[in-house]
């Protein structure tokens, strides 16, 4: 048989006609139609599981719940297409336990229910591409370049590590070592601060915060050092001196919350006085827009209005000291009409509101700037804190209260050798100590202590200071002068960047730790964050990498802290809180439960402790020790013609800054255009003052201040007071984080702190500055 | 598809935010993120190329310092009863309005991404995506199951969590139940807001929390003069940002987007 | 047929081409439905074996006398949890009970290491498909054999069929029988019932 074209062609036709009766066709156009399914990764099914925790990422500490997926089939689910790599389709490992939500846990005091972005974006820090992984060694020396690093096993890292230390405790120089935390709340702190301390180093220092001015305040004017608490719930006129009390201050979402019930009941007054028109500010029912740094002449203007008038708690005064004095200065120098000359606040405005606030019961005034992070001098604290004491607030349901301490076990006693002893007896590196700076971070002291050659080797742990210390570049330098460098951290950052051994930490997902006393919040709590799962496995736990060099060091260290790991101390300490029969567990009475196990496994369940202030007390000292709190201008409130404006930092709830944890990828798609636009900064300038520059919307400008220079672009935001700056803090990373790196500019490296002139503690809030058009 | 179809249903969901309770953190946008696989490019910062469903507008009332006041305008889609715009323009029925639930569905693996919905919708409530979904080594671990992610060359828009409905329903069927009792069923923003601005719900269900709210006399909707009928509704005592809730712009010389 | 190369104009010519040309049409014909019902199919669709061969028959009602919920459960939110997990095998294999190689290998490979047992689905549905087993089990009451073939009867698990190039298993349901059923029952039929 031979095959002729036409031939060919009626076969080809029967082929044709044949394959119409097929599913060939058909199937093919609906494969290829379900082909591109497959574009789309699918996300691998199995149980779901809820888990409670607490949150860590700022002092905030709120429950949360965690919802994990669970797949141990083995089978691989994770199905998709990448672009890439057309022809082969992606199949990565199932993963057998996963967490793909985090949510406010209703049941916890704190927040209830409720949750802030950075909060609910926290598995980017637990999946994050920025995880130390293994501890790190840097391989070429230091402040030349680029780190280079080399993956070495905990036990080298660790042996470098105690080698280290040991040489120089042998050489009798334990105080040349310092360590660098962000705050010592919680047991973790502690221990960390307890192990220097038997090695024989007095340096363990903190970054600065607010608490350092209010812990010098209250010493003062109580005997106590604090920490202040706001029953801001039960107050009915709350007078916020620059608390972003709804953009992060204290405990956010709880702060948030109480916010939301005002706004039902209709029958609070909140009153914000700030320079500038923040969110705050704007929900307020009242904003009054003080000038710049004038906010402690502001509260003495009140004060004397309500003295004056006789409006203030006869019964609560009794129990002050100083009042008198008190009475005369601001009768001498803060009359309403000379405040009002100070503030920029018309003087009846003045009048009335001091007057509503000393009527309404309770009312509280509050002290902040920000979220708490930057500190303002001493004279504003005791300033606003005395109208407390004037209307009857301190310690008062809805006024002010000092946070209970968490009946914790006390830690036995410190068994220190003569070493340890002659190297506590030293001064702490960075001034702090004496009279009235006990137990404050002058950490603005730092780069000098550093840059003088009196620190062997630095330890940092979970803080970011060669980013976030104000001239934080000065510091970085600095740095790079101390013989040895160790960080503790989960993520890369700045200051990691800067060391000589990493050590990658777990994260408040991958570990059990306590968390005490949500910030500024009235009652006393504690909730434990817990180890959901394990995504870096070589992360330790921070408390337990310290045991384990003790146990390695020997001697006092030692035997000071003798536990096996975190998990037995913890366990330990909240024996105390069962011993004290204090407060509750959920909806359980501690005194009602029957043994401690009981509240560990309340505590391991997600549940959280928490204890009513004690109301009472309230008195106070209005002119301790002859300083009175007086007015006193920083220079750069002082008009200048090289720097006619003022550069004013301020926080936005989605840019994390100094939190555990750098702003993670969900919060930058959070971030207003307004803010940051590509890789530029804008700062906030009123349309007059930009108007005079000529100046207009996204117009590239650079702002010059004393210490420095910053490239940035112009918003026009009419909020903003004329002749200031407003510049967010937490921008401008400079860490190998794809999501962040090179966005925006650095506010800290241009902020420069003024001394207060009492304390010698920073005051770092604002600079003088210049806007010039590029 | 101009006019929806009346059937006897019980359920019709609807979402209140209260703008005066709302302080703009952002909380409900990072939920909705997580919840419904959000992926999030490096370039986030430039807005023009940003998917956001849940979107907060920040508003002013342009009054010059130190009168100035800010207000913010969660956006998620607002499941337009009346004439939903992109339903009525959809060539391929890639979405559709639910007579059920009243839920205006988006239909990934249908859509052809002609983007007719995107300018159909007047309330900028639907995105295009431009690029393939890219999750940086191990991120993938965190995407939520119930949610389905999109593909390069789709319009996507919030979906009042349906996924959550469907788990709802489920759980209920299990339990030998038909309906749902209020609060079974909330979309991730609604759960996460810390203020408690966002209250969701079956606005056919007397009883429900939102059938009470969207009775008050400060509650309005965007853009009601177009009559697509949002289900979405805002509550503000505040007169000026209820005029800009309809568009004043022209009658009002001041405010609008900050 | 034809065996020269000259052109035929008769009419004997072209009647004798055009009978050939049929039975090649015929043949073409013929061939396309081989290849698109024997050959294609092999194709278009990998075979994967299950990695043990289960006997659904000795299981249900004519051997232990289990029902089909007594391994496919809903869990307690509601969604159901198909494939059974190495637990419900562990409650009576424990150690082997009779003589099947396939219970022996069910033993030693992953009952003995705790090694859950990488079954594939038959009905795998994409995900953009959100389907209610409560829904249609629990509130319409329908057997499971109105949607899934009948394995009671079937004594061997027989390899699952995928197609290379969507992943879509051979079993998975169409939407077109999904929306004629639904259809049928008066059930809705907008998109955000079945999808996610």
């Amino acid at each position: 048989m031979k095959l002729d074209r036409r031939g060919f062609l009626k076969f080809a036709v029967g082929g044709a006609i044949g394959t119409l009766a097929t599913p060939i066709p058909w199937d093919l156009i609906d494969e290829s139609a379900k082909f591109t399914d497959l574009w789309a990764p699918e996300p691998a099914k199995g149980p779901s599981s809820f888990v409670h925790s607490t949150c860590r990422l700022c002092p905030g500490g709120c429950g949360i719940t965690l919802r994990l997926v669970e797949d141990k089939s083995g089978r691989d689910e994770w199905r998709g297409w990448h672009h890439k790599e057309f022809i082969q389709r992606r199949r990565l490992p199932a993963v057998p336990l996963r967490a793909v939500k985090i949510a406010g846990n209703p049941d916890h005091p704190v927040n209830r229910g409720g949750i802030c972005p950075l909060g609910a974006a926290g598995l980017q820090l637990l999946y994050g591409t920025n995880r130390v992984t293994t501890p790190l060694k840097r391989t070429n020396p230091r402040g030349e370049g680029e780190a280079a690093w080399e993956k070495i096993t905990w036990d080298e890292a660790l042996n470098i590590v105690n080698g280290k230390l040991r040489e120089i405790r042998e050489a009798g120089n334990p105080h040349t070592v310092a360590c660098i935390l962000d705050n010592k709340k919680g047991l973790t702190a502690e221990l960390i601060d307890r192990f220097f301390r038997a090695y024989g180093s007095p340096n363990v220092i903190t970054m600065p915060s607010q608490e350092d001015v209010e812990t010098v305040g209250l010493s003062l004017m109580q005997g106590t050092g604090g920490p202040l608490a706001y029953d801001l719930e039960n107050s009915k006129y709350v007078l916020s001196f620059g608390a972003a009390l709804l953009e992060g201050w204290g405990a956010p979402v709880h702060n948030m919350m109480v916010f939301g019930k005002w706004q039902e009941a209709n029958e609070h007054t909140l009153v914000q006085i700030e320079p500038n028109c923040s969110i705050t500010a704007s929900k307020a029912d009242k904003w009054l827009a003080v000038k710049p740094g004038a906010e402690a002449a502001l509260a003495l203007g009140m004060a004397n209005v309500i003295v004056t008038e006789g409006l203030y708690d006869r019964s609560g005064i009794a129990r002050c000291q100083g009042f008198e004095g008190f009475k005369a200065l601001l009768e001498s120098e803060y009359n309403p009409r000379k405040v009002s000359e100070i503030t920029g606040i018309p003087a009846a405005v003045i009048a009335t509101t001091a007057r509503a606030f000393a009527v309404t019961k309770p009312a509280v005034a509050v002290y902040g700037r920000g979220q708490g992070v930057m500190s303002g001098n001493l004279a504003e604290f005791m300033s606003i804190y005395s109208l407390n004491a004037l209307v009857g607030s301190i310690g008062a349901r809805g006024g002010v209260v000092m946070q209970r301490e968490v009946p914790f076990k006390a830690w036995p006693a410190l068994a220190t050798d003569a070493v340890a002893l002659q190297g506590l007896s030293q001064p702490r590196i960075d001034g702090e100590g004496g009279e009235i700076k006990h137990g404050v971070s002058m950490a603005h002291n730092l780069t000098a202590a550093l840059k003088s050659g009196a620190v062997n080797a630095l330890v940092v742990h979970e803080a970011n200071p060669c980013y976030a210390l104000p001239r934080a570049r000065k510091f970085e330098e600095a740095v790079a002068k101390v013989p040895f460098v160790l960080a503790l951290t989960s993520c890369m950052n700045e200051t990691a960047r800067s060391a000589d051994i990493v050590l990658p930490v777990a994260s408040y997902l991958e570990r059990l730790e306590d968390v005490t006393s949500a910030a500024r919040v009235p009652y006393a709590s504690m909730s434990l964050t817990r180890p959901v799962l394990a995504n870096v496995p070589e992360a330790r736990h921070p408390g337990d990498v310290f045991l384990t060099l003790a146990r390695a060091m020997g001697g006092s260290v030692g035997s000071s802290l003798p536990w096996d790991n975190f998990e037995a101390l913890l366990k330990e300490k909240v024996g105390g809180i069962f011993a004290s029969r204090r407060g509750r567990i959920g909806d359980q009475e501690v005194a009602m439960l029957g043994s401690s196990d009981e509240l560990w496994e309340g505590l391991n369940a997600g549940k959280c402790w928490y204890e009513e202030p004690i109301f009472g007390g309230g008195g106070l000292t209005f002119n301790p020790q002859g300083r009175t709190p007086r007015l006193e201008p920083v220079s750069w409130m002082k008009a200048s013609r090289e720097y006619p404006m003022l550069l004013v930092a301020y926080e936005n709830i989605n840019i994390a800054n100094r939190r555990a944890v750098d702003t993670l990828p969900y919060l930058t798609k959070n971030i207003d255009n307004t803010v940051l636009q590509k890789h530029d900064l804008l700062v906030r300038v009123n349309p007059e003052t930009a108007g005079r520059l000529r100046l207009v919307e996204g117009d590239a400008a650079t702002v010059q201040c004393p210490s420095g220079r910053l490239s940035v672009r112009v918003h026009m935001d009419v909020g903003m007071m004329p002749d200031v700056i407003g510049i967010p803090l937490g921008l401008g990373h400079s860490n190998d984080d794809p999501f962040l790196t090179g966005k925006g500019v650095n506010a800290y490296e241009v902020l420069e702190p003024e001394l207060d002139p009492v304390t010698g503690l920073a005051v770092w809030w604002g600079t003088r500055a210049k806007l010039i058009k590029v | 598809m101009s006019e929806h179809q009346e059937v006897a249903s019980k359920e019709k969901y609807g979402m209140v935010i209260d703008l005066d309770k709302c302080t703009g953190c952002g909380a409900c946008t990072v939920a909705c993120l997580s919840e419904n696989n959000h992926y999030v490019r490096e370039d986030e910062s430039d807005k023009l190329h940003s998917v956001t469903w849940m979107k907060v507008y920040k508003v002013t009332n342009g009054e010059p310092f130190p009168n100035t006041k800010v207000a913010f305008i969660p956006r998620p889609c607002m499941h337009c009863d009346h004439h939903t715009p992109c339903v009525s323009v959809c060539p391929v029925m890639a979405t559709d309005y639910n007579p059920l639930t009243g839920i205006v569905s988006q239909i990934y693996t249908r859509c052809i991404g002609c983007r007719y919905c995107v300018g159909a919708c007047p309330y900028h409530a639907r995105y295009f995506n431009w690029w393939d979904p890219v999750w940086p080594e191990g991120m993938h671990k965190l995407l939520n199951p119930d949610m389905s992610p999109r593909m390069r060359g789709v319009a996507e828009k919030c979906s009042f969590c349906n996924h959550r409905l469907q788990k709802a329903k489920d759980k209920a069927y299990v339990e030998g139940r038909k309906e749902l009792k209020d609060g079974e069923y909330v979309t991730a923003c609604a759960e996460a807001c810390p203020t408690r601005a966002i209250t969701f719900g079956n606005m056919k269900d007397p009883e429900s929390a939102i059938a009470k709210l969207i009775k008050s006399p400060g509650a309005f909707r965007l853009l009601e003069k177009l009559g697509t009928q949002p289900k979405v509704y805002y509550l503000s005592n505040e007169s000026w940002i209820r005029e800009l809730g309809d568009n004043a712009l022209g009658r009002k010389k001041r405010g609008g987007l900050a | 047929m034809s065996e020269e190369h000259v052109p035929t104009g008769g009419r004997e010519g072209g009647h004798k081409q055009a009978s050939g040309g049929l039975g090649m049409l015929a043949a073409g014909f013929v061939v396309a439905i081989v290849v698109g019902w024997l050959l294609y199919p092999a194709i278009v669709m990998s075979s994967k074996p299950q990695p043990i061969n289960f006997n659904h028959k000795a299981h249900g009602a004519e051997g232990a006398g289990l029902a089909c919920d007594g391994c496919h459960t809903f869990r307690e939110d509601g969604s159901f949890a198909g494939i059974p997990k190495l637990d419900n095998c562990i409650q009576c294999h424990e150690s082997a009970q009779g003589e099947s190689p396939d219970e022996a290998k069910l033993v030693e490979q992953y009952i003995t290491p705790n090694k859950e047992i990488p079954w594939l689905s038959y009905s795998y549905q994409p995900l953009c498909v959100f389907f209610s087993h409560a829904a249609h089990v629990k509130m319409a009451q329908l057997e499971c054999t109105t949607c899934h073939e009948d394995m009671s009867k079937s004594s061997s698990s027989p390899p699952v069929k995928v197609y290379r190039i969507s992943g879509y298993s051979k079993n998975t349901m169409s939407m077109e029988a999904c929306e004629d059923c639904h259809a049928q029952k008066g059930t809705s039929n907008a998109c955000f019932v079945c999808h996610k």
